[in-house]
């Protein structure tokens, strides 16, 4: 009888045989060529690393300078119009840009996306370890600045 | 070429290695490496991407060595390790795009070469290309590295339904495949039973 059970039965049975039939294909690097590899992904993740860390000084620095001149009141104040739908359309001033916006939440998600990474990790080791405790607590103030972030654009998006 | 699950290593070439000796870490690294690069290359599609997760699996063992207990054989503490770090390479949005992008520009080409296999098996290794990476990954753990429902759900830190419903899915489509691909001319699928002449007994 030609079932799916048994169809996949056969299926195992030719996974395992797959399995036995031998490599695919060796490694194209031995012990020493994995420790270049390392080393070499090593200095890949710092320059990353670098990078990361200028873009997001300069991300700061914008925002204090936006906020700044945003404050200070160099900018003009908005005329004064009676209606809603007017007083949006004829308002002038500054706004915070919403580059920096998205740039500071997509950083955070990257950093919140590596934590976990590294929680997946550390739990495989110690579930209930101090890492892991200590990657949990990580985890929580990123999410709290994360949610920060986005009031700030949800509020900087209604002003 | 031993199974990475059957890897034994002995006591005192582990504790060389987790003193540093840099001869019996070779030798651990020539031991486990073809097997571990056997398994990841069956999770993963690509042969770069297998041997950057075959890199980071190798670093992470020497990383974690002291906490090998010996209450596995070596290799099936190995073998968690490269699992783990499949698992986080499948997350990752990288591999997604790339997936995505490679499933619209070729159609599943056999991951390995082809040599002195039976055609049925490269059938079947086609097919197990043209899988998502989740679901090649439940089905081979479950059907050939004999991991529990369990076990799996706790690896992809999701359900057990998670992981029967993917292994469904996974034979589901690999039954088709088959069947498509032993209704084109100059490949075998299901259709030819086991043990036939194609399949050399």
């Amino acid at each position: 009888m030609d079932t799916d059970e048994t169809r996949d039965l056969e299926i195992v049975a030719r996974l395992r045989r797959l399995d036995a039939g031998g490599a695919p294909a060796a490694p194209a690097f031995d012990y020493d060529g994995m420790l270049a590899r390392h080393v070499a992904a090593g200095a890949r993740a710092r320059r990353r690393q670098n990078l990361a860390r200028g873009m997001a000084g300069a991300l700061v620095l914008a925002l204090i300078g936006a906020s700044v001149w945003r404050f200070t009141g160099d900018a003009p104040e908005p005329p004064a119009i009676t209606g809603v739908s007017a007083e949006r359309e004829d308002y002038f001033g500054p706004r915070i840009v919403r580059a920096d916006n998205y740039l500071a939440l997509a950083a955070l998600e990257d950093h919140i996306a590596r934590v976990d990474d590294a929680l997946s990790v550390a739990r495989v080791y110690a579930p209930r370890g101090a890492e892991v405790a200590r990657l949990e607590r990580t985890r929580a103030e990123l999410l709290d600045s994360y949610s920060q972030v986005r009031y700030a654009e949800l509020v900087s998006a209604n002003y | 070429m031993q199974r990475l699950a059957d890897i034994q290593i002995p006591d005192e070439q582990l504790a060389a290695a987790r003193a540093g000796d840099g001869a019996a870490r070779r030798a651990l690294f020539e031991c486990v490496a073809p097997g571990a690069f056997a398994f990841i290359r069956r999770l993963v599609r690509h042969e770069a991407m297998a041997e950057d997760l075959l890199q980071d699996t190798m670093i992470a063992m020497y990383e974690h060595l002291a906490d090998f207990r010996g209450e596995a054989p070596f290799g099936v503490w190995v073998r968690s390790i490269a699992v783990s770090r499949c698992l986080m390479a499948f997350r990752s949005p990288w591999h997604r795009a790339r997936e995505t992008l490679d499933n619209w520009l070729d159609d599943g080409q056999a991951s390995s070469a082809a040599e002195g296999r039976t055609s049925d098996l490269i059938d079947l290794d086609r097919a197990l290309t043209r899988l998502s990476p989740v679901t090649r990954t439940v089905v081979w753990l479950y059907d050939v590295e004999g991991w529990s429902h369990e076990e799996i759900a706790r690896a992809f830190e999701r359900t057990v339904s998670f992981s029967k419903s993917q292994l469904a899915r996974g034979h589901a489509r690999l039954r088709s495949e088959l069947r498509s691909e032993s209704a084109t001319p100059m490949t075998s699928g299901l259709g030819i039973p086991l043990g036939s002449e194609i399949d050399g007994h």
